[in-house]
């Protein structure tokens, strides 16, 4: 469904961040992106959502494409348009707008806005903590009730696919788990296409169909999230664990040296 | 509340009030904290020798810092209160309030600003400049230009620096006919406000253009620049002649003091000086209360202006009272009474003044000081140039305005 | 304006949608229009009149930077050079072709709107103090081109001579008739910005305010909604100079300088950013406070000091004393006399059990 094609990312013309990355995200699944800080996968979301515009950044090389359609000229609202919709890392609400205004706006680029309101009560069913706050300014909610507000805003656009950057980001397992939750509710019953970005790579993968691994600007593995899950490097990296299960030291030179083909 | 006081006390006593408007606080403080004490001070002296026939003289005084809008609250609340007249601060003040004078039958003075065209009685019943506009004061610097020139402008060169305001635009197309008429070169020099900054235009003045004749017409900081300036790159300053904002001690003060400036012709409306029988009574009121006389006096050209101001306003009630047999005079009393000043000098402080039913400027008078030693000298006598011209403008103007409205 | 209260239920979204959704606050609109339709006018003297006739006008201005930097967050210091170029627009219109008043108000907002909408251009790629100086800039060129331009400065005095507004053949001069001629403009702009910060267009400023990534990333076309608050805002600002162009009979540029553009954004500010009712506080306190403290320094500073003292003093006490005012308030309450007032009504909203 949305496919990046050996794609390169320029910042001012000058800083080079992503190099030749391509991915491919299918429809009706959940795709998970994953890397340390700083391998550029908020970068990669930002050059589909078109976001990069804003920010002096460019899309040198390669090509997005959804359902067929070349997306990496096209400014953010237009994107949106097309059917993908961002969610933020950091929880950015609308502070000073009430829940339920909040969720009004996310439907900013709909036709059909009679049925706006049918759509709040369906965010309001899927969580329900925000229905109990609908009237209150969205800047007192908890963090939790802050991330379920950015999802519920941005299904408020009735997208084909949503772009998840760092759910987790910040919360508690508990409220880490329930969101999760509905992000494979939203798979399973709305069949929504998902490119999931997280740094806890575990629990990614845990409702992730595909997984993806960045570093350094570029794709480093690829597979489906069975296979990575069992892949020995992912573990040590990124799960922090040897093959035996038990934590790993640094000091072990093999460590260093698979890193190095990896990064190589 | 504060209403009501003003009220209970205007009824105890024999008292004529004047709206009075003032900027101490404003871009033009450097005037306003000079000229309005002066205003002041004359009314004190009147009533300390008993007010106009047993009337008390009141001068209302408010701090508009030269901004419309406290203008217009101001004409408001000095009209309730039964004023029978408002002296004006500012030019768009003025042009504000023009109709309000007019719709409310109350007459308004703005000595050396305001509309030029406001000099036509018939078209401008209530508004009184009482003072050279802008016009005949461009017009008398062409004359005195010429007659220091010898006589003739002929193939002269002339230059006119002035602020890029509307107030600077105004004696322009003045000096420019009069460039036609007596065949000399005109160029101007603009000055952008704030007019902190006149290097440019003082060396195309005076390295490149370098003209017979310099007409100087700013305000604020750039006078003193101007002068500074030009003295620097060499250029006399007997042949620059200053319009009447460009001409006070402040301006002298900032270009470094009496010794730089000395040979500037600077333009007055009220004589400069302190040499004046009207200000030694002021001084003797002061002595005699056991007062020092305020700082604000030895600026003689603001100060004696605002004196001015002050002795025209009572001329007025005066004039009104005669007319009233000593009843209170209405606003429309004293717009007569302001049309009655005949020949009215002030012991040379004023040129002799004569305002009529037509002309409200009082003739456009002026007077040339030089700058010599440690004050002002008279260049010249009371005089005025091109008045035909100058009255012809006022009246076709003022004709269109009628016509718009 | 008026917030909700427990006890009130709303059973149909209309309701919910209603301007005014409770009970106590339709009586209290009642109230205040009774007392503006009728105490006002007639029990206040000429002068009173001619403080809020400024007030009123002040308030479409206030409400209308409002707009731009309290709702979108984009702050101007030009909105002066827009009011004068919704003044001589209208000036231009009424002396040269006779347009009446219900033309040249609505031609004048929208010269006003065209100019903002140049002007905005580059909040596209600048923000906060450096869009601030790009505003200012264009203060400085629009006052620029009326003094230099006589064809819409009118002449070399750059000021047109305006006749009064007529409704039906009556001539509006004194200080009552001009009264409700801005009461119904300063109530239009009041009650039309309710409704257009209700409205899809208004959500999508406070969410560019609030987060412009966001509201970018949610579909907001962040170039052109900043593009529309500069023009609504600017339309505004300029039916507030055609307002002061007819109430003082006379467009003059000089009356809309810098000074003028940062007392409005004190008015917003110190009302409270992003609120209509602040704004209106803000327009108020500005335009009164300075007449204030003149008439209390003028009257009772007698005590103190001599006729003569007072003359020197009271313009400067008065400034002093505006700043110190102004300051104070800030300190009282950083959000504004809009929050100052919701306090207060909440407080005997509770009382006398507070907690």
């Amino acid at each position: 469904m949305l496919a990046l094609n050996n794609i390169e990312v320029v910042y001012d013309n000058a800083i080079l961040v992503l190099r030749g990355v391509s991915l491919a995200a299918k429809a009706g699944q959940i795709t998970a992106l994953l890397g340390a800080n700083g391998a550029g996968k908020t970068t990669t979301l930002k050059a589909i959502s078109g976001l990069l515009h804003s920010e002096r950044g460019e899309v040198t090389k390669g090509s997005v494409e959804f359902a067929g359609e070349r997306l990496d000229r096209l400014p953010p609202h237009q994107v949106v348009e097309r059917g993908i919709v961002q969610v933020f890392e950091g929880r950015r609400v609308f502070a000073n707008l009430t829940v339920a205004e909040n969720l009004t706006a996310g439907a900013h680029t709909r036709r059909d806005r009679g049925t706006v309101k049918d759509s709040i009560d369906r965010i309001f069913e899927m969580f329900p903590a925000l229905a109990e706050r609908h009237n209150q300014a969205a800047g007192y909610l908890s963090g939790g009730e802050q991330q379920m507000l950015v999802i519920g805003r941005a299904l408020m656009s009735n997208p084909k696919m949503v772009l998840l950057d760092e759910p987790s980001l910040g919360l508690a397992p508990q409220l880490i788990e329930e969101i999760f939750a509905v992000i494979r509710r939203l798979k399973e019953e709305r069949h929504l296409t998902v490119l999931l970005v997280e740094q806890n790579a575990t629990l990614a993968l845990t409702i992730a169909d595909h997984g993806y691994v960045m570093e350094n600007g570029r794709i480093v593995l690829e597979g489906p999230a069975a296979a990575l899950q069992q892949n020995s490097d992912i573990k040590e990296f990124y799960l922090g664990l040897n093959e035996a299960g038990a934590r790993k030291s640094y000091r072990e030179v093999k460590h260093y040296r698979r890193r190095k083909r990896w990064l190589g | 509340m504060a209403i009501a006081f003003a009220g209970l006390a205007q009824a105890e006593d024999k008292t004529i009030l004047i709206g009075m408007q003032c900027d101490r606080t404003g871009p033009t403080q450097v005037v306003g904290t000079m000229l309005c004490p002066g205003t002041h001070d004359y009314i004190d002296l009147i009533n300390s020798q008993g007010g106009v026939d047993g009337w008390k003289i009141d001068a209302s005084e408010v701090d508009t810092a030269y901004q419309v809008p406290p203008a217009v609250e101001e004409y408001e609340h000095a009209k309730q209160q039964g004023a029978v007249g408002i002296m004006i601060y500012g030019t768009p003040q003025t042009e504000a309030l023009n109709q309000r004078l007019e719709q409310d039958k109350m007459p308004g003075t703005s000595p050396g600003f305001g509309i030029a065209a406001s000099g036509d009685g018939q078209y401008y019943p209530y508004l009184f400049p009482i003072a050279a506009n802008y016009w005949s004061q461009g017009a008398a610097a062409v004359k005195f230009a010429k007659d220091q020139l010898g006589g003739s402008l002929k193939g002269k060169k002339i230059a006119y620096i002035f602020y890029d305001n509307p107030a600077g635009h105004e004696p322009m197309p003045v000096i420019e006919e009069l460039s036609k008429v007596e065949g000399f070169q005109l160029q101007t020099f603009a000055v952008p406000p704030p007019g902190v900054d006149v290097s440019s235009q003082v060396l195309a003045i005076a390295q490149e253009y370098r003209p017979d004749f310099v007409i100087d017409h700013t305000f604020g900081k750039s006078p003193a620049l101007i002068i500074k300036g030009l003295k620097q790159n060499g250029y006399p300053l007997t042949h620059v002649v200053a319009l009447v904002w460009a001409s006070g001690e402040a301006d002298i003060m900032g270009a470094g003091g009496w010794s730089v400036a000395q040979g500037y012709n600077t333009m007055q409306f009220a004589g400069a000086g302190e040499d004046y029988p009207v200000i030694k009574e002021i001084q003797a009121m002061y002595k005699k209360e056991g007062k020092e006389p305020p700082a604000a006096m030895k600026s003689t050209v603001y100060y004696n202006r605002g004196v001015q101001q002050g002795a025209l306003w009572v001329a007025a009630i005066k004039n009104a009272l005669t007319l009233t047999h000593g009843q209170k005079p209405t606003p429309t009393d004293v717009k007569k009474g302001f049309e009655m000043i005949h020949d009215f000098t002030l012991g040379g402080l004023n040129a002799p003044l004569t305002i009529t039913a037509d002309d409200h400027e009082g003739g456009g008078w002026v007077k040339i000081f030089r700058v010599k030693d440690e004050g002002f000298v008279p260049e010249t006598q009371w005089f005025r140039a091109y008045r035909d011209l100058i009255v012809d403008r006022e009246h076709k103007t003022a004709q269109q305005m009628a016509k718009a409205n | 304006m008026f917030h909700s209260e427990t006890g009130v239920f709303k059973t149909s979204y209309a309701a919910d949608m209603a301007l005014l959704p409770l009970p106590v606050a339709r009586w209290a609109v009642l109230g205040i229009a009774l007392f503006f339709l009728f105490v006002v006018p007639l029990v206040f003297s000429a002068y009173l009149l001619t403080l809020v006739n400024l007030v009123l006008i002040a308030v479409v201005g206030a409400i209308g930077l409002d707009i731009l930097t309290g709702y979108t967050g984009q702050i101007s210091i030009g909105h002066g050079g827009f009011m004068s170029v919704g003044a001589y627009t209208a000036a231009n219109l009424i002396v040269r072709l006779g347009v009446p008043f219900w033309l040249a108000i609505p031609a004048g907002g929208l010269m006003a709107a065209l100019i903002g909408i140049i002007v905005g251009i580059p909040s596209l790629r600048i923000k906060g103090i450096y869009l601030a100086i790009a505003t200012l800039a264009s203060q400085f060129i629009i006052a620029w081109t009326i003094n230099h331009v006589t064809w819409i400065s009118g002449g070399i005095e750059a000021s047109i001579q305006v006749p009064p507004p007529s409704v039906f053949g009556w001539k509006l001069q004194t200080p009552e008739q001009l009264y409700f001629f801005l009461l119904f403009f300063a109530v239009l702009a009041i009650v039309a910005t309710l409704n257009l910060m209700r409205s899809r267009i208004g959500r999508a400023f406070i969410a560019i305010r609030d987060q412009d990534i966001a509201a970018e990333i949610i579909g907001i076309n962040i170039f052109r909604y900043k593009l529309y608050a500069f023009a609504i805002s600017s339309f505004y600002a300029g039916v507030t100079g055609v307002l002061y162009t007819y109430y003082l009979g006379i467009a003059n540029y000089e009356q809309f300088g810098i000074d003028v553009s940062i007392n409005y954004l004190a008015m917003i500010i110190i009302g409270g950013l992003g609120s209509v009712l602040g704004a209106v506080f803000g327009a108020a306190f500005i335009t009164i406070l300075p007449e204030a403290t003149r008439l209390f320094l003028t009257h009772f500073g007698g005590v103190l000091f001599s006729q003569d003292t007072i003359r020197t003093l009271v313009p400067n006490l008065t400034l002093i004393l505006f700043g110190g005012l102004i300051i104070f308030f800030l300190i009282v309450e950083p959000e504004g006399l809009n929050r100052l007032w919701r306090n207060i009504r909440n407080y005997f909203r509770l009382w006398p059990f507070s907690y």
